[in-house]
């Protein structure tokens, strides 16, 4: 097999439009074979990176013990692995801020920092325990209420490194009970220095949550839940929220629980709770569209093969005729079908490679907070293609051998 | 003819088929020798076993008893890979059907057989492709594809095709079949071209129009070939 006989082969294979359901076929069972793939690789990386790191996961609620001072908060900071205890009330504001503008409307979300996390995606400063007046905010920054929605214009989303050492004011009202319901009452301003940036994936957390000291988010939460002096109306207080008990680890959440529910805690949950089920749907689910792929491809190369091989006894038989010997045959057409193979790969990589373009800029980047992100391997490549050429190899051959089990008399005189 | 060379000797040649129930005997102790320069016409009713001799002659099909030789070697039994290599440098085909490739150009056709033949140089294919259709009268149309040509053009692209790793037998079973009589002769005098540029060319035919043209008629009748006349 010299260049001139690929080049001959190649030809052969262009020309031929019964090719081209073939190669069509093959395209779609590469793209989900390697699609498949790669999706289960990305999917892996995501729980590990995004799920298994996040601090959301290692979260637990907690209701409080309202008969004690600190509400319990002492008793449950004292048990081992546990980092931190806040209340669940933090991260619950919605707040005007002075980024509105005629596309975004300003709205952000304070969160607290539970003590002792590393934002792994910081640029700039931490917030320290006695700082004020400080923030850290996304640096996709998109102080908007549609972040809610998934609805996030790409053009609105504001650089937010480039914020950094500027200042910004949030407005909020302090809030009153008045004829059976709450009011505004007196309007607070409050000015904050951006110390930092963040990746908000990393927490999974929205594009407009920033971060800012205890100090100033408990201000904050005092203000818009004021405190009820008459006990014959019942509405909920600050003491009434829960706790959020942060684990140092994801493995030692299990034992943290039992320790809270020993210290007679009561609704004890996870905030966040890895669905196991769910997870292992997902990869049996590409374990299964990989193995479907390459029956497939198997099946499609053997029904191709059986009928090009009919197709094409005569040319077969006038081959042999020619001097071809069965192995001169069966090399061209393994090589035929290697060449074809290779060109559904390179149709099939392209292909999925503008799939995931476009999942990662459209889809994906819409449900921004999940960071879910599509990450194209070589080695997943390298592996569909192993897969492609070795199955489509194998099957063709297994054709090849029992089309030139026929004599050449019956091959040449064969009809379609 | 006794001063050419002989190229074939076919000595008792038998050939039986075995079916469920009976044994058809379609060559019978046949001898027959054969030269080159020559054009030998066999002829004959249908079933009587010309294709079979011809598939016996190209090395395709081989006999029961008896002895083949070309230019004086035994090539009977031989492993397929010995008959292939002999067929590669000795014979080329032509069939009823030009069994051309659709999608490939005449002289890419004409090209196939050489691909595999490394004592022709990768660069000199197509130039020996284009040169072949240029000497059976289709050098206008080397860059046709089958369906472009007629019956006889195709035919003759086959027979290009044949010449291809410039065999010294050329066998033609049925040449004509498919043709019209206009065509038929073309297809006979390009024969006859090569049969006198020095090839033994053995054309089994129906058509009597192949008399004009034979250096030599064989009859096949009842397993054996008479000379006709003789």
């Amino acid at each position: 097999m010299n260049k001139y006989h690929l080049k001959n082969l190649f030809i052969k294979i262009t020309r031929d439009k019964n090719n081209i359901f073939f190669i069509i076929l093959l395209v779609i069972s590469t793209i989900m074979l390697i699609g498949s793939i790669t999706f289960n690789k990305n999917f892996n990386e995501y729980i590990e990176e995004n799920i298994n790191k996040n601090i959301n996961f290692r979260v637990l609620s907690v209701s409080n013990k309202q008969d004690e001072a600190d509400l319990g908060k002492e008793e449950l900071l004292s048990i081992e692995h546990v980092q931190d205890v806040y209340s669940s009330v933090y991260g619950t504001f919605l707040i005007d801020s002075n980024f509105a503008n005629e596309d975004l409307d300003g709205k952000i979300t304070p969160q607290y920092l539970p003590k002792s996390t590393v934002i792994h995606s910081l640029i700039g400063s931490q917030i320290g325990e006695n700082d004020t007046g400080v923030a850290i905010i996304p640096k996709d920054f998109y102080p908007d209420n549609s972040v809610y929605e998934y609805n996030i214009n790409a053009k609105n989303i504001i650089d937010g490194e480039s914020l950094i050492g500027k200042e910004f004011t949030i407005t909020y009202y302090t809030r009153k009970f008045e004829n059976m319901k709450f009011v505004n009452d007196e309007k607070l301003t409050k000015t904050f220095t951006v110390i930092g940036v963040y990746d908000n994936k990393e927490f999974m957390n929205y594009n407009n949550d920033i971060f800012i000291s205890q100090i100033d988010i408990d201000e904050i939460a005092k203000a818009k839940i004021p405190k009820n002096d008459n006990p014959d109306i019942e509405i909920t207080q600050i003491d009434d929220y829960s706790f959020n008990v942060v684990v140092d680890s994801l493995e030692n959440v299990e034992s943290v629980t039992e320790k809270i529910l020993e210290h007679n805690f009561s609704n004890v949950e996870p905030s966040m709770e890895i669905d196991e089920g769910v997870i292992n749907t997902i990869k049996i689910s590409c374990l299964v569209i990989a193995i479907i792929s390459i029956a497939v491809i198997i099946l499609i190369v053997l029904l191709y093969m059986r009928k090009k091989l009919i197709r094409e006894s005569n040319y077969i038989g006038i081959l042999r005729a020619s001097g071809y010997t069965k192995t001169n045959v069966t090399i061209q057409y393994l090589f035929e079908t290697i060449i074809t193979s290779i060109i559904t790969y390179i149709i099939g990589c392209i292909l999925l490679i503008l799939l995931c373009v476009i999942l990662k800029n459209i889809v994906f980047n819409s449900f921004n907070y999940i960071g879910y992100n599509i990450r194209i391997f070589s080695t997943d490549f390298i592996i569909g293609f192993v897969i492609l050429i070795l199955t489509s190899s194998i099957s063709s051959l297994y054709m090849i051998h029992m089309k030139l089990k026929s004599n050449i008399i019956n091959l040449i005189e064969s009809r379609e | 003819m006794e001063e050419k060379s002989k190229v074939i000797q076919l000595k008792n040649i038998q050939k039986t088929f075995h079916t469920k129930n009976k044994e058809v005997n379609v060559l019978r102790n046949l001898n027959a020798e054969f030269y080159e320069g020559n054009l030998y016409a066999v002829m004959g009713h249908s079933g009587n076993g010309k294709s079979t001799l011809i598939h016996i002659l190209g090395l395709i099909d081989e006999c029961d008893e008896g002895e083949y030789q070309i230019y004086g070697k035994n090539v009977k039994n031989l492993k397929d890979k010995d008959a292939s290599y002999m067929r590669l440098k000795n014979i080329g085909f032509v069939f009823q059907e030009f069994n051309l490739v659709p999608t490939l150009k005449a002289y890419e056709n004409v090209m196939v057989p050489m691909l595999i033949n490394k004592e022709i140089q990768a660069k000199e294919r197509k130039e020996r492709a284009i040169e072949l259709l240029s000497s059976v009268g289709l050098k206008e149309r080397i860059n046709h594809f089958p369906k472009e040509l007629s019956g006889g053009e195709q035919q003759r692209v086959a027979i290009a095709r044949s010449l291809a790793n410039n065999p010294n037998i050329i066998l033609a079973d049925e040449p004509t079949g498919n043709l019209d009589e206009k065509s038929e002769r073309e297809i006979f005098t390009l024969l006859k071209k090569l049969a006198e540029e020095g090839k033994c060319v053995i054309v089994v035919s129906h058509s009597s129009e192949i008399k004009n043209y034979a250096d030599k008629v064989y009859i096949l009748d009842k397993g054996k070939l008479e000379g006709e006349n003789e």
